[in-house]
């Protein structure tokens, strides 16, 4: 896969052993890393193997925390709200379905402000049944309070889980990483371990302010009268924004440490593009291939690739966006009746450019339910927008009719 | 170099929280309130007293075990087993004991219905709830006797004396009872040894006279007096008992042979079932003709026909009905069957044939089951010409018996309680009452028990100076299925009318155990003496059995309620009630989850009236 990490080479960035293996493995070595205190699960295809690693670790003594069984992912995430709440660092993995029936105790743990990490692995949801990667599990948890980071690469996964403990410890709001099924989670990549004492100079130990403590009891998520409710949400709405310079700063002290950092939108190629392609996840990775070609031919084109959702970085895609005269958008992704949702999500971004500075959005869905989203159909989107051809509420590609 | 450091220490935005309830007042806005829904440190934690949720609260509530009104001598079952289980196996004998003076012959007579009440049925099989008593009462035959109680002064004899007639287990257990209270109770018998029927009925093969003596022994030891060989209407008057005692226990047993009623009857060869046990048990020489036709379907026909087995006989039992009619215990019928003796079943008697005044042979005639009768069996009615010729060298019968009540005066009758009638006044006969097979529904060894322990309850309390109708009347509090220890305990509440069934046991907190069965002589062996069959269980096989009991209705303290209650709520308290639980009500929310949890329905929901 082609990433393209801001390396800084820097004398004092830790190296560690790099090991080819799934980006499952690199998120369960991730959790490790970051030494989680508690892990409960419930397993689901992708996922599974991401705590099965966990547990084989837990097993062995190789990671000291309680891993918890559960008879669901909603009891999943209830344990971690209650772990997370005696001040324990939480972890877990989910796909699909099992998100989707976490999602109220979702909230529940970003109203109460918990620093918990989520794994997700992107997977359609069904009927059909299908378990392929696609989007709209994740992207359906949107409102629930949780930060989102999308993936590109196996190292970058592993990187995000650690970048995620410190974002969602320093702003306390739970932070939820994500991966494409099978194309990360099952597909084995060089990725480089970093040593466990630079991890631990990166993400001190959590110690909250205030947690469970029955020598102190304490009413947690109790009654709120409407006359302080929202300004409950004002201070999760507040420290959410934050959450766009503790993530950069995070990356960036990541870079320093380690030598490989991201952004929070990445952008390849994209200076002085006329057409910009927006993808994330393994798209982005494929959309290089094309991107590079098409240059070559000496079509001024590039890629930005937000890695956050939420908050949505919307001055850095405008700073990323505004000199080109389109932009297309790979959504693997759809809301019903609306279209692509980054697409959506960028429109409303770079709403506020003025109309001259502001590149035409162009939408197109693809790859839905795992459909393989090759070169050639990226070259189709890339030939379509450069001739401005797409339906007003996006174009479903290659779709069958 | 400044800006690295800062990787070690990230910008941190924690909630401000309140320090004290004044802080927690009065928020300007989002700048001054905690981030999270958060009570203020030692607020109102304390003061939310979540058991107010509640509509059901959960109480500890010993409620019946199956087994224990099955037992007509009203045993505390679930009490001895569980002493048992925990290796008191004194404790679980004396407490034994303490219901029922013979622990040890119930053990090997009873017809055991405790046991088909078990809820352990389905899990492996019924607690053997009668070989473990049996392990029991040989057990407390080695242990030390109880001594009688104290005896009021002479002056007060009169008052405190008590003549009981009949000798076998109602009478005795009066006996005792009364006498461990203090009250003089003397028995009169006209046999020349005690035990009634248990002396002279049941062959040594169910039940050894050395058993059968020392069990007595015991009773006699707690200060009961007997008198032998006097039989009243013959050695002495009923009247003159009566002014001699202030109470007197009718428990004479049935010892009249009925009449079978058919031609032939008087023929020589052709026994009363009853004598002819009675015989082998005092140890006369009995021989019965190489073919005995035993008649009848009850215990006495099954202990004839296997005592005539043993004696060199080859015994035929004929039954008018079928074998699910007959009134024996079953056990004893396979037994027989298992030692050889034959059955015909759906055949009654219609004359004894003889040749030269001796038997030959009984006519008998086919039946068929017609509509039920007065017990609830099917009646048997005679097929017409359907006769038969069994050969006979003797005949047995055991068509069942009456009661001889001749030394009462005439036209007393007795009550189904165990009052006694005199229709000359209309009344109850004060300070007479009646028990054992006289008034029990079933003639059975542990029924004469339990009757023997109501007419010692009556009596107390008529010698403590109650009215004799206020003592009767006491029966309805001391059904014949109680524990006179439990009665006796001051403050025990009686025992709950709900019975614990299979639906209240929680049965995934057991493990499926199979029930133990005693050793038994080979029938080969069996038949060559009257050895003992059932040999009965070793000290590890009662225990083991023991613990397979459920303790249906009663807390046995396992910490179920405790382990499974998920707000922590349920705790041990230093003192002993019915189990060591109590519940904190003030954040209890009446989950149920300690009820369902409790393995043998001990805790119940009760609906909160608020």
């Amino acid at each position: 896969m082609k990433t393209a990490p801001r390396s800084r080479s820097s004398a004092r960035a830790a190296r560690g052993e790099v090991k080819v293996i799934t980006g499952n493995y690199a998120v369960a070595y991730a959790a490790k890393l970051s030494r989680v205190q508690v892990v409960s699960a419930y397993p689901i295809t992708p996922q599974t193997s991401i705590v099965e690693k966990l547990s084989e670790m837990c097993g062995s003594g190789e990671l000291a925390a309680e891993f918890i069984k559960v008879e669901s992912e909603h009891s999943a995430m209830s344990c971690l709200v209650g772990a997370s709440l005696t001040g324990a660092r939480a972890f877990t993995a989910t796909s699909s379905h099992g998100l989707a029936y976490m999602h109220e105790v979702l909230h529940w743990a970003a109203g109460q402000r918990l620093p918990i990490v989520l794994v997700n692995v992107n997977r359609a949801l069904g009927p059909g049944w299908n378990i392929w990667t696609d989007q709209t599990d994740s992207l359906s948890q949107r409102d629930t309070g949780w930060a989102q980071l999308y993936c590109e690469s196996n190292q970058e996964a592993l990187d995000t889980v650690i970048q995620a403990f410190r974002i969602a410890e320093s702003v306390l709001v739970p932070v939820m990483v994500v991966l494409d099924a099978f194309s990360l989670s099952h597909t084995s990549e060089g990725v480089e371990i970093p040593p466990q004492d630079a991890v631990d100079r990166f993400l001190p130990p959590y110690r909250p302010a205030v947690r469970v403590d029955t020598a102190n009891p304490r009413f947690f998520g109790g009654l709120v009268m409407p006359e302080h409710y929202m300004e409950h949400r004002w201070l999760l709405e507040e420290n959410s924004r934050r959450i766009l310079d503790v993530a950069a700063e995070a990356d960036r002290d990541y870079g320093r440490a380690f030598g490989r950092s991201y952004g929070l939108v990445e952008r390849y190629r994209a200076a002085g593009a006329e057409l910009l392609l927006m993808a994330t996840g393994t798209v982005a990775s494929t959309a290089k291939e094309v991107i590079d070609a098409w240059r070559r031919r000496g079509r001024r084109v590039g890629l930005v690739r937000p890695r956050l959702f939420r908050p949505f970085p919307i001055e850095e895609m405008r700073s990323a966006c505004r000199l080109a005269r389109r932009l297309a958008v790979i959504d693997r992704n759809n809301s019903f009746g609306s279209g692509g949702i980054f697409a959506t999500e960028t429109r409303a971004a770079l709403y506020g450019l003025p109309s001259g500075s502001r590149p035409e959005v162009l939408s197109y869905v693809a790859g839905l339910g795992g459909r393989d989203i090759t070169p050639d159909v990226i070259d189709r989107i890339l030939s379509a927008a450069w001739a401005g051809r797409a339906e007003p509420r996006g174009t479903w590609v290659d779709l069958k009719k | 170099m400044r800006r690295a450091k800062r990787t070690i220490s990230p910008k941190r935005y924690n909630p401000k929280l309140p320090a004290s309830a004044a802080d927690a007042k009065g928020f300007r806005g989002a700048s001054d309130m905690p981030a999270a829904s958060v009570s203020v440190p030692g607020g109102s934690m304390l003061v939310c007293e979540t058991g107010s949720w509640r509509n059901v609260r959960p109480v500890f509530e010993d409620k019946t075990p199956p087994c224990l009104p099955r037992c007509p001598a009203g045993e505390n079952i679930e009490g001895h087993l569980d002493l048992l289980a925990r290796g008191r196996d004194a404790e679980a004998a004396r407490l034994l004991r303490e219901d029922n003076p013979f622990p040890a012959t119930c053990g090997r007579v009873c017809y055991h219905p405790c046991e088909s009440g078990c809820n352990r049925a389905e899990w492996g099989g019924a607690v053997a709830i009668h070989s473990v008593e049996r392990y029991l009462g040989d057990l407390a035959l080695r242990l030390p006797a109880e001594k009688p109680a104290a005896r009021a002064g002479k002056s007060g004899r009169k008052h405190r004396r008590v003549a009981i007639i009949g000798a076998g287990p109602a009478g005795l257990t009066c006996a005792w009872h009364l006498a461990k209270r203090g009250i003089e109770a003397v028995v009169f018998d006209r046999e020349p040894e005690p035990g009634g029927v248990l002396r002279t009925g049941i062959p040594a093969y169910r039940l050894p006279k050395d058993v059968l003596a020392m069990e007595i022994s015991r009773i006699v030891e707690a200060g009961v007096e007997l008198r032998l060989g006097v039989e009243v209407g013959r050695d002495i008057a009923f009247e003159d008992l009566r002014s001699a005692y202030r109470a007197v226990f009718l428990a004479c047993g049935y010892h009249r042979p009925r009449a079978l009623g058919v031609p032939g009857e008087s023929l020589k060869g052709v026994e009363d079932g009853l004598d002819f046990l009675r015989r082998i048990n005092y140890g006369q020489k009995v021989t019965p003709g190489r073919r005995s036709v035993v008649i009848g379907g009850g215990n006495t026909a099954m202990d004839c026909a296997r005592a005539a087995l043993r004696l060199g006989s080859h015994p035929l039992v004929i039954y008018r009905r079928t074998r699910g009619e007959m009134p024996a215990i079953p056990e004893e019928v396979l037994e027989a069957e298992r030692e050889g003796v034959e059955f015909l079943f759906l055949m009654q008697p219609a004359e004894v044939r003889g040749k030269g005044g001796r038997v030959a042979a009984v006519r008998c005639q086919r039946c068929r089951l017609g509509e039920p009768d007065a017990s609830g069996r099917r009646r048997p009615v005679p097929i017409k010409d359907s006769f038969q010729d069994l050969a006979a060298d003797t005949v047995l019968l055991a068509t069942g018996e009456d009661a001889d009540l001749s030394f009462l005066p005439s036209g007393w009758t007795l009550g189904d309680n165990g009052a006694v009638l005199d229709p000359a006044t209309g009344h109850e006969v004060e300070g007479v009452f009646a028990g054992g097979d006289l008034t029990t529904s079933r003639k059975m060894v542990a029924n004469a028990v339990g009757s023997g322990k109501a007419a010692s309850w009556v009596i107390e309390k008529y010698l403590s100076g109650r009215s004799w109708s206020e003592s009767l009347a006491e029966l309805e509090h001391a059904p014949t299925s109680f524990s006179v220890a439990r009665l006796e305990k001051a403050g025990a509440p009686p025992r709950s009318s709900e019975i614990v069934d299979a639906t209240s046991i929680n049965f995934d907190h057991f493990p499926k155990l199979s029930r133990a069965s005693a050793g038994r002589l080979s029938s080969e062996e069996a038949i060559r003496s009257f050895a003992e069959v059932n040999q009965g269980f070793d000290r590890a096989t009662a225990e083991a059995e023991a613990r397979r009991c459920f303790h249906c209705a009663v807390c046995s303290r396992c910490d179920n309620c405790f382990v499974f209650c998920p707000e922590g709520i349920v705790r041990h308290k230093p003192g002993k009630a019915c189990g060591d639980y109590e519940i904190d009500l003030s954040y209890c929310k009446g989950c149920g989850i300690c009820a369902a949890e409790c393995p043998r329905g001990a805790i119940s929901m009760i609906r909160e009236n608020r």
